[in-house]
């Protein structure tokens, strides 16, 4: 099953996100109850210009294994890489952006300001910064309101705030965690654009999401995670047999989610079953 | 009874309408405010200081800021090099600024340039580098060259006596400063201000008459005075002896004695003297001005 | 240092923006004003009660500007997550603590700016006498007292649960070597036994913070102070500013951030 994240041959382009046996563990914060494994050795391969899913139900271990690709926590076993760099090295983030969840830039700063903060961080020369604010901007759609403090934002307006700061220091690896997280139909509509317009870019972008169909519409390639491991990776296509039609339909599957068992039937099971 | 239905449907349709119900409403307030109003000055005026804030918020409490505030003048008379709780005091029990102004019995003890003691380690040391531990009254030698430095302990006085109007030392003691620095008018006035709250007070008479003497108006000084004495003896004289403010008595009968000696009348500077003798431990000293006096001599000072 | 200067620069736009140094230093300039027009035996030239006074205010307003704009920075940014965008980039977390510290101690010292300018204006215009080096030796002092409380500030918000907690212990903390720092020996001699040798531990452990507290210098106007003794408080405020740092940077590297 770990083969199946590998798509390229030794001989192709090295991965810029490799993760091998990638291993973390808990100790849980309940008496009694020990250490809580939230990845069992997941190896990743991500190559340059895919669009890659992540993608697995809460709690699969998502939000871990992009905490240990950012240097947020430290794996127990395994390894991350980060365009062939340790992902402990700080070094290894100069060349990515990160847009994470539900995040509350911040408020006292304009939109401008906001950038110019990160763009700093980078050691980006002056004039080229300004352009790159211009640039970005732009693409979130947000010059309009790049001189109002970030408070006075709508979530939409927040959200490609991050977009545009995850993309300040021109990456070449974009890492979302669920990007589309509690906006509206056109908020989510219009980050999907801004995904689409970066892939066509050649940027690479790794990213998880609730959101089967908008996955379905982007991605080159996914990878399903659940209960900390890796279940299946490859492209869309290549994860549908038999009479499925959509990814919702393989997911359900991948994962064993029994529909009769289920005591919670959401509005999308019910159009499945239907 | 058409009669009566009109009266009445006049009524309701006056008093249905919400505008007056707010006429009467304030009419109601008006005749209410107007009742109890005397009462409420009444209740007012029945309370002691009621008009004063300081005093309704703080309560008891002032007296320890009035105090605090006492004794920050000292510290600013030594221009800030002073004895903390956790020092030596025993050369700070009486503020200078009250014994320097003869208005209080020095009760000092000790050598006072050296309250702090030995630095007992590096710390210590290093702290003291940040202040100059040098014994100073204001007055002597002012680095910014000011001229009447020791008026900078006034403002203090003059909270210490808002907070608790009746410490008497802070009114005597403003007074003297005051009259050191050339502001004759402000002292006295201050005295009087001193006077009201405290009528009886023997201190402010005296200080009072030190006013007026030195402005030349002896006879209103002596009676001013004699005043003092009187009251002195009305608070004083039924205490055992150790009880007896006997220094600001000394005081009044020495100055009324020099009074009188200036002014010629020798057998009342000599009553003065003789009134004087059973009050003071060493009375040889007195016997001995007495003897001057009635020699021609003139009546030394103290 | 680039990454130091560009956090820092953060808070201090987050201070400008913020109302609170202006709420203090418009309380400061009312209650020295109003003081400064009371009528107190006629003469205008009486000087060093105001002095006190607006020093007074300026050092309370110091220690909350210090203590709150500090206790708040590192609890913020996991409550707003935006740690989270920062870290993802090439910062360590040592640099984003001492871009905090920087940002914090810069706030404190332009802010301190300000009140020391209305100070001399205050004292300049009422004795007509501008001692500059005391001025000086003051400020720079109190900026460096700023220094420790923030790095102590800053620690304590990696140490305890919640900013109010961090801001209630390091207050009494700070208030407390204030007023007894300097008294604390004289306390364990007097004392004995073991609570006297705690006392005396307690005496060398803790950063004498009142030895940066020289309003009297300006306030009597006191000759300046040796030079070499401000270099050493420098040099102390610097160390203990250090070594909280430090502290606060071994608990943070090891933080869960959510």
């Amino acid at each position: 099953m770990n083969n199946m994240s590998q798509s390229s041959s030794a001989n192709g382009p090295q991965p810029i996100l490799r993760t091998e046996k990638l291993r973390v563990e808990f100790r849980s914060r309940e008496i009694g109850q020990g250490v809580k494994v939230a990845l069992q050795g997941l190896d990743l391969a991500v190559y340059p210009g895919e669009v890659f899913g992540f993608l697995g139900p809460n709690g699969a271990g998502k939000t871990t294994t992009m905490n240990v690709l950012l240097g947020f926590a430290n794996a127990t076993g395994g390894a991350a890489y980060l365009f062939g760099t340790d992902v402990r090295q700080p070094i290894a983030r100069q060349r990515i952006g990160y847009l994470p969840e539900m995040t509350y830039y911040y408020k006292f700063l304009t939109a401008e300001e906001l950038l110019r903060f990160y763009a700093r961080i980078f050691k980006i020369p002056m004039a080229e910064r300004e352009r790159r604010i211009d640039v970005v901007l732009k693409l979130v759609e947000l010059d309009h309101a790049r001189k109002r403090p970030i408070r006075t934002y709508s979530k939409g307006m927040q959200q490609r705030a991050g977009l545009a700061q995850a993309l300040i220091n021109n990456p070449d690896l974009l890492i979302l965690d669920e990007p589309t997280s509690g906006l509206d139909p056109i908020g989510r509509m219009k980050v999907r654009e801004i995904i689409q317009r970066l892939k066509n870019e050649g940027k690479t972008v790794f990213f998880s999401s609730h959101e089967m169909g908008e996955v379905e519409t982007v991605c080159d390639r996914v990878a399903i995670l659940h209960q900390g491991e890796l279940k299946a990776a490859g492209t869309v296509a290549s994860l549908l047999t038999g009479n499925e039609t959509n990814l919702e339909q393989a997911f359900l599957r991948i994962i064993d989610f029994n529909l009769n068992s289920s005591s919670i039937c959401t509005s999308s099971s019910l159009l499945l079953a239907s | 009874m058409n009669a009566n239905n009109s009266v009445l449907d006049a009524a309701e349709s006056v008093f249905g309408r919400p505008w007056i119900h707010i006429v009467m409403l304030f009419g109601l307030a008006f005749i209410l405010s107007t009742l109890i109003h005397p009462e409420i000055s009444a209740f007012h005026a029945r309370r002691p200081d009621s008009g004063d804030p300081l005093a309704s918020i703080l309560g008891d409490g002032r007296k320890l800021f009035a105090n605090h505030f006492y004794v920050k003048a000292d510290v600013y008379f030594h221009s800030g090099y002073y004895p903390t709780i956790f020092d030596n005091r025993e050369s700070h029990q009486t503020a200078h600024m009250a014994e320097d102004a003869g208005v209080a019995e020095g009760k000092n003890t000790g050598d006072e340039e050296h309250f702090l003691g030995k630095s007992s380690d590096w710390i210590d040391a290093h702290s003291r580098k940040h202040f100059p531990s040098v014994h100073t009254h204001l007055g002597e030698d002012s680095p910014d060259g000011r001229k009447n430095a020791e008026r900078e302990i006034l403002p203090w006085l003059k909270f210490s006596a808002k907070l608790d109007p009746n410490k008497i030392e802070t009114y005597t003691v403003a007074a003297y400063w005051l009259r050191r620095t050339g502001a004759d008018g402000e002292a006295e006035a201050f005295l009087r201000e001193g006077l009201r709250a405290n009528p009886d007070s023997v201190e402010i008479l005296f200080e009072l008459g030190r006013c007026r003497y030195d402005a030349k108006d002896v006879e209103h000084a002596r009676n001013l005075w004699a005043l003092a004495w009187r009251r002195w003896q009305q608070q004083e004289v039924g205490k055992p002896a150790e009880q007896q403010n006997r220094f600001i008595a000394a005081a009044i009968l020495m100055h009324l004695a020099r009074l009188e000696h200036a002014a010629g009348d020798i057998n009342q500077c000599i009553r003065c003297l003789e009134t004087l003798l059973p009050l003071k431990q060493n009375p040889d000293e007195i016997l001995k001005r007495i003897a001057d006096v009635k020699a021609g001599l003139p009546l030394t000072a103290e | 240092m680039h990454i130091i200067l560009a956090v820092a620069g953060v808070v201090i736009l987050e201070m400008i923006r913020r109302k609170d140094v202006y709420v203090l230093l418009f309380l400061t300039a009312l209650i020295t004003l109003l003081l400064g027009s009371v009528n107190l035996f006629g003469d205008p030239n009486i000087a060093r009660y105001l002095k006190e006074v607006c020093l007074t205010l300026i050092w309370i307003s110091s220690v909350v500007i210090a203590i709150a704009t500090a206790a708040r920075q590192i609890p913020a940014e996991k409550e707003s997550r935006t740690i989270f965008p920062l870290l993802a980039k090439p910062v360590t977390r040592a640099q984003v603590m001492l871009g905090k510290f920087f940002g914090c101690w810069t706030a404190c010292v332009l802010s301190l700016a300000l009140f020391y300018a209305f100070f001399c204006l205050v004292s300049g215009t009422k004795e007509h006498y501008w001692p500059i080096t005391n001025y000086f030796q003051a400020f720079w002092l109190h900026a460096v007292f700023c220094a420790v409380v923030v790095a102590m500030t800053l620690m304590g918000s990696v140490l305890l649960a919640a900013p109010s907690s961090t801001i209630t212990i390091v207050g009494v903390v700070v208030l407390g070597i204030l007023l007894l720092g300097r008294h604390l020996n004289k306390v364990a001699a007097k004392t004995g036994g073991l609570a006297g040798d705690l006392l005396s531990a307690i005496y060398f452990a803790i950063p004498h913070l009142e030895w940066y507290d020289v309003r009297d210098l300006i306030i009597h106007n006191w000759p300046a102070i040796n030079w070499t003794v401000i270099a050493t408080d420098t040099l102390y405020g610097a160390a203990f500013a250090g070594l909280f740092l430090v502290a606060a940077w071994a608990r943070f590297r090891r933080m869960a951030l959510n």
